[in-house]
């Protein structure tokens, strides 16, 4: 393994990088415009594709909208730091979390089929609780727009190591690309580009990854280095994987999944017949993603790369590193390259959606029940540009987003069990629902920067679970679901999304 | 071997993988177009899916599979590839049936 050098590529230039980003948004640009004319012409097609997503479209988009570009970065960056136990812990839930939608998506479209958001279903579900609204209304909102500053930030990372771009520069046209295909086509748009993403992640990954081998020396070279060094890098079984990133990762993916609003758009947006088996296999057919990708984790560690000098401290790097460096043809770098691109322009294109339909359905249409379609559809695109400035201000000016992360975690974590109670079961309660999200993030935030994530999360979600519980068991009051079935469709502008009155009995 | 294809290997998956990619555009584009004609039809079907549960088993299961597989021997590191490639051809396959029908 000595013989095989890690020098940069002298023919990368930064002109590259910026061209690369623009051409696969002309790309996506020319298919959004078909879309746009043929099947895009209303605020219901925009923002939930008029339940009109069949099972090919959900799979391929539902792959690529969970294909984050930490997600591509992070299993060769586990992988390097804990053998084959961190591609273990970091993919196996990966995949579930998609999978563990299941229920709740069969469960949601089948009790309010003319349903568009999370928000949405909290205020038909807690008819006059305003507070419960509020609080989901800023989880969904937050939650997306960290997600857009996430994968923009993604874009910069990968844009400035593979080609030496600006990251601002990089930032600003990642955004200005995906900005612009969203505002013309929304889910439609999201869900067809993430088609087209899903193929970048796939095949190209099968191919640089067997180059990489070959540049590396060879399979028999890189696993022979490995093995050498012990320390169990060859199996999944080191503890130290799941206590350092593993268990908490799982809960937070569970929570980004099933509290998601770019999940529940994609449940409602789909086809009825199509819910629970596009869940699954999208859940299945991610899992070669990163089990693909792992595999340069395992060529940084058989080449000694240092995680300090090569990489600076951050082993999410090790991917564009090693692809740059390995001294592989230019076109298999670019092609590296625009699978970190496409899989982070589809999670912002969905992330953009959810924003939008939240904002629509959630926002403006309570504020003026009345308004016309053509008004409505005119306020289903402004959010996107908003949050799209709010994510250029911050990637910018440099500032902490912490505080957004933290916001978005918190609420997030704290409402997924009430929701989940919520779906299930009658007795559940809006007072509950409100003061157990409130107190379990009052109380577990402080737990989590005292005692750390694991231990936050999990007062989050005990507080979360216990104070409903027993709101609803002393309550006395039942749910008639079937009154779900009833809620108006929201972007008919005709008519409201408010139930009728006496959706609560009272228990004897 | 040119500098250009790297290998034997990378050039065997560069072959098959455009043939994959020839596939998924093909039933993307014709997946598109139905949606485009059926635009104005009502949904009329039922979600009656049973094997969410299996298949979430059969899946964790063989991922899990495949990453300890790394560890069997230097050859099982193309399980990965050779998976990816996969994950084309059955999106590629999903695309399909909903032409089909």
């Amino acid at each position: 393994m000595s013989k095989v050098a890690l020098t940069a590529n002298p023919l990368l230039q930064p002109i590259q990088g910026i061209v690369t980003e623009i051409l696969l948004g002309v790309v996506l640009l020319v298919l959004v415009y078909y879309i746009k004319r043929n099947l895009v012409s209303s605020t219901k097609d925009f923002v939930i594709a008029n339940r009109k997503i069949g099972f090919g479209y959900g799979v391929a988009g539902l792959i690529s909208i969970w294909t984050w570009a930490m997600a591509v970065m992070m299993s060769s960056a586990m992988t390097y730091s804990y053998g084959l136990s961190g591609l273990f812990w970091f993919t196996v839930p990966n995949g579930l979390a998609v999978i563990a939608v299941i229920p709740f998506a069969r469960k949601a479209r089948s009790l309010m089929p003319n349903g568009y958001t999370i928000p949405e279903f909290v205020r038909a579900r807690f008819e006059g609780t305003r507070l419960a609204v509020g609080v989901v209304v800023l989880g969904a909102l937050f939650g997306s727009l960290i997600e857009v500053i996430i994968n923009i930030k993604g874009t910069a990372l990968v844009a400035y190591n593979v080609f030496g771009v600006d990251p601002k520069v990089a930032a600003l046209t990642g955004l200005a690309v995906v900005l612009m295909y969203s505002i013309l086509g929304g889910l439609w748009a999201s869900v067809s580009t993430s088609t087209l993403a899903t193929l970048l992640h796939s095949v190209p990954s099968a191919v640089i990854v067997v180059a990489a081998l070959s540049q590396a020396g060879g399979a028999g070279a890189v696993w022979g280095a490995v093995a050498e060094q012990g320390q169990g890098l060859l199996s999944v079984t080191r503890a130290d994987a799941a206590t350092g990133f593993g268990i908490t990762l799982a809960l937070g993916l569970l929570t980004a999944t099933i509290a998601g609003q770019e999940f529940w758009q994609v449940a409602w947006g789909l086809k009825k017949k199509d819910v629970s088996r596009t869940f699954l296999w999208a859940g299945a057919w991610f899992y070669p993603i990163p089990i693909c990708l792992g595999v340069l984790g395992l060529i940084g560690v058989a080449l000694h790369v240092d995680v300090n000098k090569a990489l600076g401290g951050d082993a999410a790097a090790i991917g564009p590193y090693l692809i740059s460096h390995l001294g592989l043809p230019l076109w298999i770098v670019i092609l590296y390259a625009v699978v970190i691109l496409s899989a982070c322009y589809s999670v912002i294109d969905s992330a953009f959606t959810a924003i939008s339909s939240v904002f629509v359905v959630d926002i403006v249409k309570p504020l003026a029940p009345s308004i016309q379609e053509r008004g409505l559809f005119l306020w289903a695109k402004i959010p996107m540009a908003i949050a799209a400035v709010i994510a250029v201000v911050v990637v910018l000016s440099g500032v902490d987003f912490v505080t957004i992360v933290l916001t978005s975690y918190a609420i997030r974590t704290a409402i997924l069990i009430p929701l989940v109670l919520s779906l299930f079961w009658k007795r559940m309660t809006g007072a509950g629902f409100v003061w157990g999200t409130l107190a379990a993030i009052a109380i577990g935030m402080p737990i989590r920067s005292v005692y750390g994530e694991l231990w936050g999360s999990v007062a989050i979600l005990s507080i979360s679970a216990v104070i409903p519980l027993v709101s609803g068991l002393l309550a006395h009051e039942a749910f008639d679901f079937d009154r779900l079935k009833r809620v108006a469709d929201a972007t008919e502008s005709s008519r409201g999304a408010t139930l009728p009155p006496s959706a609560v009995r009272v228990i004897s | 071997m040119g500098e250009q294809v790297v290998s034997v290997g990378t050039a065997i998956t560069i072959g098959v993988g455009l043939i994959i990619a020839g596939y998924y555009l093909r039933y993307m584009w014709a997946a598109l177009q139905q949606s485009v004609r059926t635009r104005d039809e009502l949904d009329e079907g039922e979600d009656k899916y049973h094997f969410s549960l299996v298949g979430a088993v059969i899946s964790v299961i063989a991922s899990s599979g495949a990453i300890a597989a790394y560890g069997l021997g230097a050859v099982f590191l193309y399980v990965g590839p050779l998976l990816a490639l996969l994950s084309a051809i059955a999106v590629a396959r999903c695309l399909y049936q909903e032409v089909a029908k």
